[in-house]
């Protein structure tokens, strides 16, 4: 079972009398333990193409499934619900929530379905923790974390529910080479130690060898 | 839930001036309420406390106790009214009193009374007075003799009663006789005979309604005004203005609370959309997202109430018994219901934006 489905997607906006095409007939299979890197240049749909994939955004017409749910008819409230169960982000501005330690921020997912007071909730997180390099950094604040230490926790808050599709906004971004590699490994490394599939959104060329595949969008378009 | 708690927590200066703000409110909420209950118990407790739930006035008082007389031709025929069980004669003089050792006057109303007064032993011997527990302040004591009037007429305390007070006098409950020679040495004008009264207090019998048995006392006088204690209270000359006024600047100020409540959590809730966004992104839903805000709201009151609360008993503890400050269990719990529901009403309208904020904000496509 594919982890994401896209068939024939579109997705666009009215502004005034003009039809703005976002996503045009957009098809796309990320298989259960790919990681696709979803390349192209500012404004041609890549985060469309994510957020659409994570329940984010619906599509104006077309078909998405994620992990086997057909998304495409999904409510709000069952958008909610899926977003919280089925896909972990990472977002390009890591966004933590700053009162909450780092340990709490990674079960903040948890935390929102009910199950932060789960001995295996908490076991989850802390093997999470040790497992990013953060075992004695669970009771930090994100103000007292360095930039990469608050990356790791954000990709930590993205595996916690284990679920079967990653989505990942432009991780590199803000970051040079180096730290980039970096970043670019750490994720990579997490995702396939699990076997989950992501989906990286990134308009840096540099970065795409560390995916399995590539795929370049251009216009709303994705290339055959 | 968690999420409010742990945010309160550790962003505690965030809260900071909200919470001493509405702890000011409170404070104000609890003097201005402590003034009017103040002002009104002390006001009206000779009515208060009567037993009885019907009073009679002559028609031409127009409501008022002082100017009402009540002859014992009149009291005999609402005695013989179908309905009526009882009558008590009852009285009032507003009038100076002398406490030996004491240079300051204190304000005093003797009060003739035939019993029927909760609280209040039957009438004492001539000459002699329940004193109200109030009159403390001004140097009364059991076994003190307060000289009362002009003409200095002695009458000796023999024991307390409480919240009782007339028009913020403090109340010397004395028999009939005693209260008619006060009367008249104060205020010959306003002298009345033996067996003359007032008012009268209408006790009915068991199972008849007193504001029909009312109409009936005055059809069968044709010149009297019966009211039920509670019109008679009102009927106070500045009660009804000074509950009105006391009430509008209470509720002015409730609307304040509400006001703070509701600019603070707006700006909060706009300084925190792009962490809502991410929320809303990583699953939270809007019902969760409001639990948080009207959690913090409600804790955030909680605390500002117990502030406020401690604050405002300290001030009633320093207040000279001069100013009629008394704050009352059930004035406690209205300040706590009103400034509780002010919360929960100022922080509803960031509900509205809170519901509007895009979860694809988080990722920059939101609409």
């Amino acid at each position: 079972m594919p982890a994401l489905h896209l068939n024939d997607v579109r997705k666009t906006y009215t502004s005034g009398d003009s039809e703005i095409v976002a996503l045009d007939h957009a098809s796309l299979t990320v298989a259960d333990d790919e990681i696709l890197a979803l390349v192209g240049p500012s404004g041609s749909g890549k985060t469309t193409l994510l957020s659409i994939a994570g329940g984010l955004l619906s599509p104006t017409s077309g078909a998405v499934e994620v992990g086997g749910h057909d998304i495409t008819d999904y409510t709000a409230k069952q958008l909610t619900a899926f977003r919280r169960e089925q896909v972990g982000f990472v977002f390009q501005t890591i966004n933590l929530v700053p009162f909450l330690t780092a340990r709490e921020n990674i079960m903040v997912a948890a935390e929102l379905s009910g199950r932060a007071n789960d001995k295996a909730t908490r076991a989850r997180a802390d093997q999470l923790l040790d497992e990013l390099g953060l075992g004695a950094r669970g009771d930090n604040l994100p103000a007292q974390l360095s930039g990469g230490e608050r990356q790791r926790v954000a990709i930590g808050r993205a595996l916690m529910n284990e679920p079967p599709l990653i989505l990942v906004d432009e991780p590199t971004s803000a970051l040079d080479t180096k730290l980039g590699n970096q970043v670019m490994e750490l994720i990579v490394n997490e995702v396939k130690r699990r076997h989950t599939a992501a989906v990286i959104v990134t308009h840096d060329t540099r970065m795409i060898h560390y995916a399995d595949r590539s795929v370049e969008i251009t216009d709303g378009v994705i290339a055959a | 839930m968690r999420l409010a708690l742990r945010e309160l927590r550790r962003r505690r200066r965030a809260f900071l001036p909200t919470t001493f703000a509405l702890a000011l409110l409170v404070v104000l909420l609890l003097a201005l309420g402590g003034l009017l209950d103040g002002l009104y118990l002390d006001s009206t407790g000779a009515l208060r406390q009567q037993d009885a739930p019907l009073v009679v006035y002559s028609d031409s008082a127009r409501d008022s106790v002082i100017r009402s007389r009540i002859t014992p031709e009149t009291r005999a025929t609402v005695d013989a009214v179908p309905g009526v069980a009882r009558t008590t004669g009852f009285g009032v003089a507003l009038v100076g009193g002398h406490v030996d050792g004491r240079s300051a006057i204190a304000d005093t109303a003797v009060l003739g009374y035939e019993g029927g007064v909760h609280g209040v032993p039957s009438p004492p011997a001539p000459g002699r007075a329940w004193a109200d527990r109030s009159l403390k302040a001004d140097g009364v004591a059991v076994g003190t003799t307060v000289k009362v009037g002009p003409t200095e007429i002695p009458i000796r305390v023999v024991g307390w009663v409480r919240d009782t007070n007339f028009l913020q006098q403090g109340a010397l409950w004395v028999e009939p006789g005693t209260w008619r020679e006060v009367l008249s040495e104060s205020r010959p004008g306003a002298a009345v005979g033996d067996d003359t009264f007032q008012s009268v207090w209408v006790t009915p019998r068991s199972g008849v309604d007193p504001g029909t048995l009312a109409a009936r006392i005055d059809r069968a006088t044709g010149d009297t005004s019966t009211l039920t204690r509670n019109e008679a209270v009102m009927a106070i000359p500045g009660i009804t203005e000074q509950r009105a006024t006391f009430t509008q600047i209470i509720g002015v100020t409730f609307l304040v609370a509400a006001l703070v409540v509701a600019l603070f959590f707006a700006l909060l809730t706009l300084e925190r959309t792009p962490l809502f966004g991410v929320l809303k992104a990583i699953g939270a839903s809007t019902r969760q997202l409001a639990a948080t805000l009207i959690t913090q709201a409600v804790v955030v009151t909680a605390v500002a109430y117990v502030i406020g609360g401690i604050v405002g008993i300290a001030l009633a503890l320093v207040t000279p018994p001069e100013v009629p400050l008394t704050l009352t269990p059930g004035r406690a719990v209205s300040v706590a219901v009103g400034i509780f529901v002010a919360a929960l009403l100022g922080s509803a309208v960031s509900l509205r934006r809170l519901s509007r904020i895009d979860p694809a904000s988080a990722i920059g496509t939101g609409t």
